[in-house]
């Protein structure tokens, strides 16, 4: 099992030409708080190790507002929620589920029953874990 | 047993009652001490079966592993002079003891059992002199003591008493031992926040005891229909509903059996959080502090939502948040459901209130559901019948002297019907032209025929030969047997049984029926019976005094229909209730 970090880096971009708000919760925007990714190492799957938290409805500070063609960046440890054996490729793919994405200001914090989520299509990362 | 003078003083035999035993039958061991000298031999009754189980006193073996002992470990002093028994030249004394009480006798095996008798402590002395020689180590020319060996096989497991060599709770309490107390630590609370999280988990304890015996306690029958069930977990399936059982098995074993951590210090916007690989430590967030102790969202529900999350209990997920979310995951997709923290919670708070009662099967217009009923066939059947050999895939109703045909897998009357009874029946007796009260198919033995009943009489059609067998009419209760009094005529139904209950005939009258059996073609034991009590689910005003009952056929099979005037019921046969 790894004992170093695993740093990777998310971007959430903007694609369209109006301002959005983006639920942080669920991304890694907030760290991992949850059953977010798929993580798989020479084809075995590894299990989440990590928090799973029953959630009230969303507060403004758990938005994130995005300008057209804005984006924003975090970096997350994956060993934080996984324990990763030595092997030879490892893939972490995001699943993608931004859980509210609000395009009107004043619909900014909204309860979970008028969430409107989306699923973001992404890269899924690939390394390999070898021993020093 | 052979005697030998020089190599034994003692002789000590065990035989059991039996060679082999069941799981629920004692085991008696009949334990006999023999004097093999000429001289009268003292003996302590300590470490034997003279002062019952007080002592681990024999070697219990099976399948190269140790049974365990259950009997109590007593740290003793000197004895004293009547803790002897004296055994004269000759005489063998006899006791007996329910061997089960000292050893865990569980796995189904063949047991040795050896008496360990370096712990007999025996002489020709006279006891007073015999206790001073208790603590001393054991002098040479001492007595010397043989024993066989018993053997016996247990044939099936039975429940064990110990865990790992470790009695379970229950045992101990049956023994009136005081059970582990429970323990609960806490992490940064203040001391009103740990009151607050001990009657918070004990709101859980109630809250998983009641979801879990209300699932348990729902018959297999009612599950089908039952509302609370599919509020959180959708359409009821036997896996999933099993699944979700064992789920409240094991949170209600957390809450109430284990110890439990919770740590006051995160400060998140949530309610709490767990690691499901670290049980039973609870991280209680902002919103725990302000939500209410029972209802929707509550402190005693959000712990039952965390300890679910936990891998060891149920390894659910966070698949949506709150009522609403739930319930449209409920309905949309019940796997996601049974995996669903939130359902579980609020399965268990169950607000609003919602029963684990079967809802009533609907009754449905004839009419609107069987396609293309001519004019005067839309109900108020006399008697209903499916063809077989060369008519099978078609059914038949029959009302006054005409009939119509229907076609399963069109699922609609055939071209051409009403049609006279007479004219396409072949070979009907004079009074067996119509008004039948009903008609069934044989089965087993009886295949290839049907029966149209009538009064006290009915006849046997043969479906190869499409024609009324001869010698017919017949009296029912004279070719039927065992029908009870009142039940050997007039029929107001007769159908039969589909799944768990084909090769069974149901004979309705009134509110009661019998149940005959094709194989022994006799009526089986115990009936009448009242339809109500044992046919399940249905609705008011279709209890009984039916027109007539038909099995379903084609994509219709594994159900039942009972009609009565213009409207039926469909039964389930494999669930056992009539469908909503």
């Amino acid at each position: 099992m790894t004992s170093a970090p695993v740093i990777i880096g998310f971007a959430l971009e903007n694609l369209s030409s109006g301002d959005v708000w983006v639920l942080k919760w669920y991304t890694p925007l907030e760290g991992i708080k949850g059953r977010i990714f798929e993580v798989s190492c020479d084809g075995v799957e590894i299990p989440y190790e990590g928090m799973l938290m029953k959630r009230g409805d969303p507060e403004e500070n758990d938005y994130i507002q995005l300008g057209s063609a804005e984006s924003v960046r975090a970096e997350f440890d994956l060993t934080t929620a996984y324990s990763l054996p030595l092997c030879s490729e490892c893939t972490v793919t995001f699943k993608g589920r931004i859980h509210d994405v609000v395009l009107n200001r004043q619909d900014v914090p909204r309860p979970w029953d008028e969430h409107q989520a989306i699923d973001a299509q992404g890269d899924p990362v690939v390394f390999s874990v070898v021993a020093v | 047993m052979k005697k030998n003078a020089s190599s034994s003083n003692l002789a000590v035999s065990l035989e059991f009652d039996k060679r082999t035993y069941k799981a629920a039958e004692s085991q008696k061991l009949f334990f006999a001490m023999t004097n093999e000298s000429d001289k009268p031999i003292s003996v302590l009754k300590w470490h034997t079966p003279l002062e019952g189980f007080k002592s681990d006193m024999f070697h219990v073996e099976y399948d190269g592993k140790k049974a365990v002992y259950l009997g109590r470990v007593y740290k003793r002093g000197v004895p004293a002079e009547d803790d002897y028994v004296t055994i004269q030249p000759g005489q063998t004394l006899k006791y007996r003891i329910e061997f089960t009480e000292g050893y865990d006798i569980a796995e189904s095996a063949h047991y040795s059992v050896r008496y360990k008798t370096h712990l007999l402590h025996a002489g020709v002395e006279d006891p007073k002199l015999l206790t001073k020689r208790y603590m001393a180590p054991k002098a040479p020319g001492a007595l010397s003591v043989r024993s066989n060996t018993a053997i016996f096989k247990l044939e099936e497991n039975r429940r064990p008493k110990t865990v790992n060599g470790i009695e379970t709770a229950w045992m101990k309490i049956l023994k009136g031992a005081v059970p582990l107390k429970k323990t609960t630590s806490f992490n940064g609370c203040s001391l009103s926040q740990q009151s607050t999280i001990t009657n918070a988990l004990a709101q859980a304890v109630k809250y998983a005891a009641e979801a879990r015996s209300a699932l348990t306690n729902t018959p297999g029958w009612a599950r089908y229909t039952a509302r609370r069930y599919q509020e959180w977990f959708g359409a009821y399936d036997g896996s999933r509903y099993s699944t979700v059982n064992g789920h409240f098995d094991r949170i209600w074993d957390a809450v109430a059996n284990q110890n439990m951590a919770f740590d006051c210090t995160p400060t998140d916007n949530a309610y709490a959080y767990v690691y499901p690989t670290k049980p039973y430590v609870v991280y209680l967030c902002k919103l725990f502090w302000t939500a209410p102790l029972t209802g929707t969202d509550s402190q005693g529900g959000t712990i039952v939502h965390e300890t679910s999350h936990f891998n060891v209990v149920a390894s659910t997920d966070d698949h949506v948040y709150g009522q609403s979310g739930a319930r449209t995951l409920a309905k949309n997709n019940p796997n996601d459901a049974i995996d669903n923290a939130d359902s579980h919670e609020y399965f268990a708070e169950n607000t609003p209130a919602l029963t684990m009662d079967a809802v009533p099967g609907s009754i449905f217009k004839t009419a609107a559901n069987w396609h293309k009923l001519p004019v005067g066939f839309t109900g108020g059947f006399d008697a209903s019948l499916n063809g077989a050999g060369p008519f099978a895939g078609k059914c038949y109703f029959f009302k006054g002297d005409k009939y119509i045909r229907y076609d399963w897998t069109k699922d609609s009357v055939d071209e051409g019907y009403p049609k006279k009874i007479a004219d396409n029946w072949h070979n009907l007796p004079d009074t067996f032209r119509g008004s039948f009260d009903d008609a069934v198919n044989g089965q087993g033995p009886f295949s290839g025929k049907c029966y149209f009943f009538k009064g006290d009489s009915y006849i046997r059609y043969d479906w190869g030969a499409d024609k009324v067998d001869p010698g017919y009419p017949k009296k029912i209760a004279a070719n039927w047997h065992n029908l009870p009094p009142g039940f050997r005529d007039k029929f107001d139904a007769i159908i039969n049984g589909g799944g768990p209950f084909a090769g069974k005939c149901y004979f309705f009258k009134g509110d009661s029926y019998v149940r005959y059996d094709w194989q022994t073609d006799t009526t089986d034991a115990g009936y009448p019976k009242k339809i109500a009590e044992n046919w399940h689910c249905l609705p008011s005003g279709y209890t009984g005094a039916f027109d007539t009952a038909l099995e379903g056929d084609k994509q219709f099979s594994g159900k039942g229909y009972f009609f009565k005037g213009d409207y039926y019921i469909r039964y389930n046969w494999q669930g056992d209730y009539a469908e909503v």
